[in-house]
């Protein structure tokens, strides 16, 4: 029998565990302001804004411009074009020996951009002798060399300190031909014209995010091998410092103790007198990966190397959630599930597993409908439940221009404003994804030309596929950047990851784009979601583990810090060991720098801060105007040796 | 933080003399601390410290033969004989401790016991112990002021002078420390006589350290002179106050030894440097001194018809502290065996009698056996004997150069004129020649058989003894000029004074006395034995250490011996230990001044400071075996058991044979590769014409030196092989910028550091411009 005072304790007791449990989440949901986005602000700068390279295009001197042909609008470009550079901004130049306007030269100017160098363009090595400049480092296509003209000046030129790097290699025939170019090259000898490599091997301190290893070893592992496999077999010379080597098969010197160092050189750096030469031998330079070889090429070849990053990683997961039971019989066959509980039950869990994991932060991209002629509608009620959890997760919420079936795409932003606005959602959406065919459908839409649409009122970045030719980041228009994918999240083949770890090089920058318009409307078992999962996650969690140290952000705060990177300008000098370091047009926000030193370290940080990377490689932090970093120097010991001040005599024991 | 290698080398040198002594002292003395209750604690410190070395040296000895030598066995066969020991000796109830450590921990997990009633229980039944150990402590300390303070200030002397040389000069002073140094790292794979049979009871002691502390060899070298020379020291402070009447003469002796500035830096140098020689010089007093006690201690038994238990003690500690000066180096044994031919004479009526004569020289047999076996049986199992071996017994046979004048080096040539004989002293340079067709030695020895005695005598005294004595024993910076009269004065008095002691009756007394003035006898002798004719059994600038280490107990006895008789009557007693506390500080004072007070000195090291600070950081810094050091062929036995070494003349003679044969490839397959330079090459061992000057293109385009051992590191060879390296380096940091680094540089010294790719290696043999070819 429970006493009358038990039983009044027992309520109470009830009771206050009732309150205590109830009165969290009735603060956590009066508190969660879902429809209020925190990262969309309005943005400061613009495309104006942008700190522009000069790019001079010197004319073909071998044959002159004709005076009627010159006439023309092109020729009166070329000509326009060519307003030398100052002492001042050819410290800070890159000369580019090459077809001007190719896929090379296009990356090269993208890099120019991207580390603030301006860009001379020749059109053969000749008119780059002739015209006597001292650029930082000049990059020099093999197709565009006289070698028997230009040869021995421009060895002359590197014995004086030219840096200087070969994006193509000349045929091999020229190789074997030139002892000039071979020291040049710091070619010993060529072993075989094209020999057949299992494999390639990046070498730790080239690339951030250490070393890279190319070889298939498990049959599972043959559909990443997408590198060209076909190379000349060059020995290279003494002084030779490689970064890159392909792999032979095991007969090849087998026994010889050697063998490491007579791999055939893929990317070597060689030396003469003062100057340093980089060959890259491959195709590695026809693509955006071209970028993080530039920056490690620059930073190899000089004391210290400081230039710009992005600092953002970001994991855009687009179309995703949907609101409408699109696909009802397929996604009952796969998941047992409507679409709207697949997404929410078995694709939501996932995914706040893996962010808790990598702590990586996602941008969900809403895509309400995929399908606008089946008849089902998008259901409000998931809409307010996924805002909240993404506010709870500290995540960010864009919209999708991307549909399965839908007219157009104007159609489908006015049904899915409709949506949105009878669901009373004040979310300010500052992201849109849209697919590259799109972009131009896309660019129409938010300039309003024929339709007013509110929710593309507040779109300041937008994102879009993946693509290793594409500029990585850019102005899409004058106030809106384009971040593209860096990855697709499910594939991670060995150029990708060549890829990926250039583009970390050189910009700290990555967005993993997964579509999960793939899970809705599944093309093969592959699209199955346990299969993407099991990919997505297995890839984040191993290749993008030595990049924890860049900053994990959405899209918006990734679309802040770009504007900020396209602004800036900086200038370096290495002062004993302080590098010194001015930063301009920041507007007040912090910018993000890579430091690579030589296995060097920072000791100190005036202005701003650091982070180590790995050995050699810092993240700066620039938050003043000034900044000095103080390198540790070789005084700096576990152990000193003492002066000795005192005036002894010194005897000898024999 | 960074540490200074001053600091550094304090803590070193505290942690490795603090090892050294609880392993030789304060185990022997834990275990037998019943047993040597009583004693006077300078002789207790003495019969610990032989126990001690003796067992560890024997331990070493037997593991390394068996090839058992290991951390694990060398712990286990100190600690479990101390255990066992203890046990047995001090009857400790093991089995009942047992039980009630079980009870105490069965009580703690079921918590009827706390740890605070614990530590009640254990704190009830120690007090009465900690506190008589602390009373005897405080009693210790304070019937002994006037010690303490006389001890406390020799040892801030001491630290004075000496750890000057140890917080400056971070290198060895003496060439053959890193011969040494292979021969103990050898013994770390269980090769003891490597390089052929020597005595290796220094060796075992390093070696012990090392492994079972965990101490690198070459640091241990670098600083254990230091505690060393200490317990030298500290061993005629123990030997002379054990032997004399009066309490302090025995710090005025030690404190003039040490500070005063009469004797030549000959008579010291040597203590700056971790050498067996040296090492066994700490058992030689304790031999000696074991020895009177036996004769005092066996008079007593005979007498008073007690048991031989005391006396038999005292023997077996003569025949250790003998043994091991056998075991260690020869000139130990010399010394001590020449201190026992003295003691025969001046204890020579007790000597001569059955019941001493039998023990002594039984004793004496089985401490030479025992020292000798090991190096008997690593003989007879095949190892060849040690060069040096050769070497002594030419020196003892006279046969050698250097001991006839080791300043002096005489070249025999055959002339038109006949046999031309020139003269060189130790700079190089030519001091006489002498031309004629007779032996030049063969005209001296006529001349002097021609001589009559007294005249023969006066030569040998003013030509030999006197001469070697200015040379090698006496500063040349002080008017001299009787110094060598003083000594003789010296031996003349203790001899006196000994007669007078046995005719009054104190016959052991004056026979030590006696047998002092008998060794000084002969040492003096023995310092100038090849200029008369004797025998040279030791090179003057060798015997003028033990003499001058002698002769301070001689100094003693002489004052201790005139004391006593003026204070002879008992009451008079604590006056005449006034008297000689007195001495302690007319010593002080008497050497205050700045002429007789000895000056700090620096001696020439064969690394410089930073290679020796580069090594300590690169062995603190870098994973064991990820890094090489390219260097001259010292840091080869330093990092041994850490990193890979590789030797410049080496590098240099391959990589241009290399480039010749168009085969260019030497690779170092380590991440790091450090490259020791001297920017101005020392001089190792021997000076040249252009000695101090810096390495150049001079050197550079000169052959490489075709010497062979470390002759190409010497003299004129180690500048032309710097200058090359110079020269490679600057070419290969052109190719290299940012993989080599400068990792240290002084005017002197330059280290760079080459970081590289394992699985890519840079060739290092490039064509740096001045390749001989």
């Amino acid at each position: 029998m429970v006493s009358k005072r038990k039983f009044m304790s027992m309520c109470l007791i009830m009771l206050v565990i009732l309150f205590m449990f109830q009165f969290t989440q009735v603060i956590k949901e009066s508190g969660n302001q879902y429809d209020v986005n925190e990262y969309a602000t309005e943005p400061v700068l613009a495309s104006g804004d942008v700190w522009r390279a000069k790019q001079v295009v010197y004319p073909d001197s071998k044959e002159p411009v004709d005076a009627e042909e010159a006439e023309s609008s092109e020729e009166q470009e070329q000509t326009e074009a060519v307003i030398p550079l100052t002492q001042e901004e050819l410290t800070h130049s890159v000369a580019f020996v090459g077809m001007a306007q190719d896929v090379r030269q296009k990356v090269v100017a993208s890099w120019c951009e991207y580390t603030k160098r301006n860009l001379c363009v020749f059109s053969s090595l000749g008119d780059f002798l002739k015209e006597n400049i001292s650029p930082e480092i000049l990059l020099i296509e093999a197709g565009f060399v006289d070698y028997d003209k230009d040869l021995t000046e421009l060895l002359s030129r590197v014995e004086q300190g030219q840096m200087v790097a070969f994006l193509t290699l000349p045929s091999i025939s020229i190789i074997r031909g030139s002892e000039e170019l071979r020291i040049l090259l710091g070619i010993d000898k060529v072993m075989i014209d094209q020999v057949e490599l299992v494999g390639q091997k990046m070498f730790s301190g080239f690339f951030l995010g250490g070393e890279g290893y190319y070889e298939v070893h498990q049959k599972e592992d043959e559909e990443k091998q997408d590198l060209a496999l076909k190379t000349p077999w060059f020995l290279t010379r003494r002084g030779v410092k490689t970064y890159m080597v392909g792999l032979l098969e095991e007969n090849y010197l087998a026994g010889d103790e050697r063998r490491n160092e007579k791999l055939p050189a893929l990317i070597w750096r060689s030396a003469y007198g003062v100057g340093k030469v980089f060959s890259i031998n491959g195709d590695f330079m026809q693509d955006n990966t071209a970028l993080g070889i530039l920056d490690a090429i620059v930073a190899e070849a000089k004391e210290y190397d400081i230039y710009p990053i992005v600092n953002a990683q970001n994991i855009s997961v687009v179309n995703y959630p949907g609101f409408a039971d699109e696909n009802g019989d397929e996604m009952q066959k796969i998941y047992n599930r409507n679409l709207t509980g697949v997404y929410r039950d078995i694709i939501w869990p996932g995914f706040l597993a893996i962010m808790e994991k990598t702590g990586m932060r996602m941008t969900c991209i809403f895509g309400p409908q995929m399908d606008y002629m089946d008849g089902e509608f998008p259901n409000g009620r998931d809409l307010i439940f996924y805002l909240k959890q993404l506010k709870e997760q500290e995540l960010e919420a864009g919209i999708s221009a991307d549909y399965e079936n839908a007219p157009n795409m104007k159609e489908k932003c006015i049904l899915d404003n409709t949506f949105y606005r009878m669901e009373k959602s004040k979310y300010i959406y500052s992201v849109v994804y849209a697919k590259k065919k799109q972009l131009s459908e896309l660019e129409g839409l938010l300039l309003k030309e024929d339709f007013d649409n509110p929710i593309f009122d507040h779109v300041a970045t937008v994102t879009s596929e993946f693509s290793k030719e594409d500029a990585v980041i850019s102005y899409f228009m004058d106030h809106q950047t384009l971040q593209n994918a860096t990855s697709d999240g499910t594939s991670h083949s060995f150029s990708e990851d060549i890829y990926m770890k250039s583009i970390e090089t050189s910009l700290g920058y990555s967005n993993i784009l997964l579509d999960m318009k793939r899970v809705a409307f599944p093309e093969s078992v592959e699209d199955h979601w346990e299969k993407m999962s099991d990919k997505f996650s297995s890839n984040i969690f191993t290749y993008w583990q030595p990049f924890q140290m860049f900053d994990q952000t959405t899209l918006s705060e990734s679309d802040e810090r770009i504007r900020t990177f396209f602004s800036l300008d900086y200038r370096s000098r290495l002062e004993g060991k302080q590098v010194k370091l001015q930063v301009s047009g920041r507007n007040g926000r912090p910018a993000w720098f890579i430091l690579r030193t030589h296995e060097q370290e920072v000791v100190n940080v005036m202005g701003g801060s650091s982070k180590k990377i790995e050995d050699g490689a810092y993240l700066i932090q620039a938050e003043a105007d000034e900044v000095n970093i103080e390198l540790k120097g070789q005084d700096s010991h576990k152990y000193e040796p003492d002066e000795d001040t005192t005036d002894r005599t010194i005897y000898n024991m024999s | 933080m960074s540490m200074m290698m001053s600091e550094l080398t304090i803590r070193q040198t505290v942690f490795y003399g603090l090892a050294y002594l609880f392993i030789t002292a304060a185990l022997p003395g834990f275990l037998f601390r019943r047993k040597l209750q009583g004693r006077r604690l300078a002789q207790k410190f003495m019969i610990c410290f032989m126990l001690g070395n003796f067992y560890i040296m024997n331990l070493v000895y037997i593991l390394q033969l068996l090839h058992l030598s290991y951390r694990i066995t060398l712990i286990l066969g100190t600690v479990l004989p101390v255990v066992i020991g203890k046990i047995k000796m001090d009857r400790i109830p093991i089995r009942a401790m047992w039980m009630t450590g079980l009870d105490n921990a069965r009580r703690l997990s079921i918590h009827t016991m706390g740890p605070k009633q614990l530590w009640a229980r254990f704190y009830d039944n120690n007090k009465e112990k900690a506190k008589r150990t602390l009373l005897s402590c405080w009693h210790g300390i304070w019937t002994r002021i006037p010690d303490w303070i006389c001890l406390t200030g020799f040892f801030l002397f001491f630290c004075w002078f000496y750890g000057c040389q140890l917080t400056h000069d971070y290198g060895y002073t003496a060439s053959d420390v890193p011969v040494h140094l292979y021969w103990i790292n050898e013994m770390g794979n269980n090769h003891i006589f490597t390089a052929g049979v020597y005595p290796f009871g220094f060796h075992c002691i390093i070696y012990y350290l090392h492994a079972v502390f965990r101490i690198d060899t070459y640091a241990l070298l670098r600083v254990f002179w230091f505690p060393q020379t200490l317990m030298i020291h500290l061993m005629l402070v123990g030997f002379i106050r054990l032997c004399c009447k009066n309490k302090y003469l025995c710090y005025a002796a030690t404190f003039f030894y040490v500070a005063n500035n009469y004797m030549s830096v000959h008579t010291y140098n040597r203590y700056f440097a971790t050498l067996p020689q040296e090492f066994g010089m700490l058992f030689l007093l304790p031999s000696i001194y074991f020895l009177f006690a036996y004769f005092k201690q066996k008079e007593k038994e005979l007498k008073e018809g007690l048991e031989n238990k005391e006396s038999r003690l005292y023997l077996v500690m003569f025949a250790m502290s003998f043994s091991m000066t056998l075991t260690v180096h020869f000139y130990g044994t010399m010394i001590a065996g020449l201190y026992c031919v003295a003691i025969a004479v001046g204890f020579v009526f007790w000597f001569v009698r059955p019941a001493y004569f039998r023990e002594i020289m039984v004793s004496g047999i089985l401490s030479v056996v025992v020292a000798v076996l090991p190096m008997l049986i690593a003989f007879l199992m095949g190892t060849p004997l040690q060069g040096s071996l050769g070497w002594g017994m030419n020196i003892i046979n006279g046969s050698s150069e250097e001991s006839r004048n080791a300043k002096a080096v005489s070249v025999n040539e055959e002339s038109e004129n006949g046999n031309q004989v020139l003269e060189f002293d130790a700079n190089g340079n030519l001091v006489s020649v002498t031309v004629g067709d007779e032996e030049p030695d063969e005209v001296l020895k006529d001349e002097k058989e021609k001589k009559p005695f007294k005249e023969r005598v006066t030569d040998a005294w003013e030509n030999g003894i006197k001469k070697e004595m200015y040379t090698w024993m006496f500063n040349e910076n002080m008017p001299r000029d009787w110094y060598a009269e003083v000594i003789l004065w010296i031996i003349v008095i203790l001899s006196v004074e000994g007669i007078l002691y046995f005719l009054l009756g104190k016959r052991h007394y004056g026979s030590i006395l006696l047998s002092t003035g008998i060794v000084l006898l002969i040492l003096t002798i023995l310092m100038g034995a090849a200029d008369i004719g004797l025998p040279p059994l030791m090179e003057p600038r060798r015997c003028c250490i033990y003499l001058t280490y002698i002769l301070m107990a001689g100094m003693a006895f002489v004052a201790d011996g005139f004391l006593s008789i003026l204070f002879w009557a008992k009451p008079l007693r604590l006056t005449g230990n006034t008297v000689s506390l007195a001495c302690v500080v007319v010593a002080a004072c008497f050497l205050h001044d700045a002429d007789t007070m000895r000056p700090q000195i620096e001696m020439s090291t064969f690394q410089t400071n930073e290679a020796i600070t580069c090594l300590t950081n690169v062995l603190a810094e870098e994973k064991d075996f990820t890094w090489t050091i390219l260097s001259a062929g010292d840091e080869l036995q330093m990092g041994i058991d850490h990193g890979y070494h590789y030797e410049i003349s080496t590098f240099i003679r391959k990589m241009e044979k290399s480039l010749k044969n168009q085969d260019p490839e030497l690779y170092f397959p380590t991440p790091e590769v450090y490259v020791y330079i001297e920017k101005i090459p020392l001089d190792y061992s021997m000076a040249y014409q252009g000695s101090g000057q810096n390495v150049s293109i001079r050197g550079a385009i000169r052959p490489i030196p075709t010497a062979s051992g470390n002759f190409v590191y010497k003299g004129e060879n180690r500048w032309i092989l710097m200058s090359k390296m110079y020269c490679w380096a600057q070419a290969f940091s052109r190719l290299y910028p940012n993989e080599m680094q400068v990792y240290l540089e002084t005017d002197q010294f330059v280290c760079y550091k080459v970081t590289q790719n394992p699985y890519r290696l840079f060739n290092f043999a490039i064509d740096y411009g001045y390749n001989s070819w």
